[in-house]
């Protein structure tokens, strides 16, 4: 372990080396506020799915080799991907996010959610290929709920993150979502509809008095 | 330039006096209180708010030493909220705007949380952490907006922590009392902690923590309650800073009060080089002081409305309000 290159909300992330690989760790830490039953659960938990997930998701969509698994240091050494974030690439250019909507229906369709697809979680490799990263909060599924779900937080992220572009990226996004999905294009956005009015203060219900 | 802002969303019925450099003049509170094990009911509730409403207002006005005459404006909490609370401090605003020649100014609940937060805290700009009754989000200003990092994807933690008082027998808002109790426990049992993204999801916990109630202590059940719900809220605020680099984290609303998430959260900031912004005590929860503030801003910026159009919106998304004065 070299360079402290991230520090995220679960994981800090080293660039390092594999044998003669570059390698990426990705170290669970502890957390010094969390009760340690929790913390130790949830580290090794998210260790050990992230591995998998990576791992079985690599059969639908470019994912980064999973070299070394470590459930009681809980460490995670992925092959290193060199590129740039999708983040960094999206206000410049909103059409990406097509890519992030094929990579989602990927998933869908073979009974995963991926739990946290933010912009930050898709590289760009150097050989021209997206990869997707991040799968702790991952999960299998046969829900269109699930499925939904990953979808809002993607419209949140482009919402908070890529304002400017929030239209643009959004449609692009579903180009690419509903060319892949299994899932009827109407029915899914009930369902977002559904879950962005679920007991929180959604539609505007003005009146006067 | 002074003010006067009216709160009526829920529980409590208040009043302020500020000026527009920032000073509470006053700031005057009654809160209603539900029979215990039971929940607010909107009707009761308003009953209690129009009764208390005239001592209220002449409180605020007496100890700020000014009369209605002296106000530059009117401004009262249009939402979200519950509709007969709602209309209680909407219609006295109306009546006293009109009555008084004097602007009126509706202010979205929540934004008077963040901005009244923002001003006594000194936070420029924060990501939010908005933890009120109705609320539980994360939020940046960006393009005159409160725009939503995360959120709850059901209950809210002040909902979660109410509902689970009421389950073990406690009156609401029953905030300080479950904190009581956690500080009591010391057995953590393992109950549901489900994040998505930078979203979370309370009622897996709440019927869990219910559950557990009828055989656990309930000061072990209160305790792990907290460590779960606050650890999701700490992990979704660990990831939006990672993702904002913001340098200030403020924490509002009525939940901000609990000592344990303080804590949790100074770790939090501290953890991402950022620093924690935490409203006083007797600002976390609603309070006149809120509105009026709010006001001054929305006043400064030319925000006000005609008396004849007043209106209450009992579900208003936060990021739907324009902020002018906002980057
Ligand atoms: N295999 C990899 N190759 C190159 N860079 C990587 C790789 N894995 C992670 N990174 C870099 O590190 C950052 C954080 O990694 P990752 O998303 O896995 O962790 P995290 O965001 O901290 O996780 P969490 O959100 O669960 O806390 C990524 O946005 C990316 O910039
Ligand atoms: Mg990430």
């Amino acid at each position: 372990m070299e360079k402290l290159i991230s520090r995220g909300a679960e994981a800090d992330i080293y660039l390092g080396k594999w044998g003669p690989l570059d390698a990426v760790y990705k170290v669970r830490i502890r957390k010094p506020y969390m009760n340690e039953v929790l913390d130790s659960f949830l580290r090794r938990t998210r260790t050990l799915r992230e591995a998998k997930m990576l791992r079985t998701a690599r059969a639908y969509i470019p994912t980064p080799h999973v070299l070394y698994v470590g459930p009681k240091s809980y460490v995670l050494v992925l092959e290193y991907i060199s590129g740039r974030v999708m983040k960094d690439e999206l206000n410049s250019n909103p059409s990406l996010a097509f890519y992030m909507g094929v990579y989602l229906a990927r998933l869908h369709s073979n009974g995963i959610a991926h739990g946290d697809p933010n912009t930050s979680n898709m590289i760009l490799g150097a050989s021209g290929k997206y990869y997707m990263i991040d799968f702790g909060l991952s999960y299998f599924t046969e829900r269109i709920e699930d499925y939904a779900v990953d979808v809002h937080l993607f419209r949140e992220i482009l919402n908070v993150q890529h304002t400017e572009v929030y239209d643009e990226a959004l449609r692009s996004f579903y180009e690419g979502y509903f060319s892949e999905s299994k899932i009827e294009k109407n029915r899914m956005l009930d369902k977002l509809d559904e879950i962005e009015k679920r007991g929180r203060y959604s539609r505007r219900r003005s009146f006067q008095f | 330039m002074i003010g006067l802002g009216i709160e009526s969303t829920a529980h409590t019925f208040g009043a302020s006096i500020m000026s527009d450099d920032g000073k509470i003049l006053s700031n005057v509170k009654d809160v209603y209180r539900p029979p215990e094990g039971m929940g607010i009911h909107p009707r009761e509730a308003s009953r209690h708010h129009s009764d208390v409403a005239p001592r209220v207002l002449k409180e605020a006005l007496r100890q700020a030493g000014v009369s209605y005459r002296d106000l530059d404006f009117i401004a009262y909490s249009a939402g979200p909220g519950l509709g007969p609370c709602l209309r209680v401090g909407a219609t006295l605003a109306r009546f006293l705007s009109a009555y008084y020649d004097k602007p009126l100014v509706p202010v979205h609940h929540g934004i008077g949380h963040i901005e009244l937060g923002s001003l006594l805290t000194g936070a420029r700009d924060p990501l939010v952490l908005l933890l009120s009754g109705g609320h539980t989000m994360i939020l940046a200003a960006h393009m005159k907006r409160w725009r939503v990092f995360g959120e709850t994807l059901d209950i809210t933690l002040g909902q979660l922590i109410d509902q689970f008082g009421r389950y073990v027998g406690l009156s609401s808002p029953a905030g300080p009392q479950v904190e009581a109790l956690a500080q009591k426990g010391r057995k953590f049992i393992q109950l549901p902690y489900i994040v998505k993204g930078n979203d979370i999801s309370y009622s897996g916990l709440l019927s869990a923590a219910k559950k557990a109630s009828r055989k656990e202590a309930v000061e072990d059940v209160a305790y792990s309650l907290q460590e779960v719900a606050f650890s999701m809220l700490a992990e979704t605020a660990e990831r939006a800073l990672a993702l904002t680099k913001k340098q200030e984290l403020m924490v509002v609303g009525g939940v901000a009060a609990n000592k344990r998430l303080r804590e949790i959260l100074e770790k939090v900031a501290e953890r991402h080089g950022s620093r924690l912004y935490a409203v006083p005590q007797e600002y976390a929860g609603d309070c006149g002081a809120q509105i009026a503030w709010t006001g001054v801003l929305y006043y400064r910026s030319g925000v006000k409305v005609q008396p004849e159009s007043a209106f209450i919106q009992q579900k208003w998304r936060i990021d739907e309000v324009d902020v002018p004065w906002r980057s």
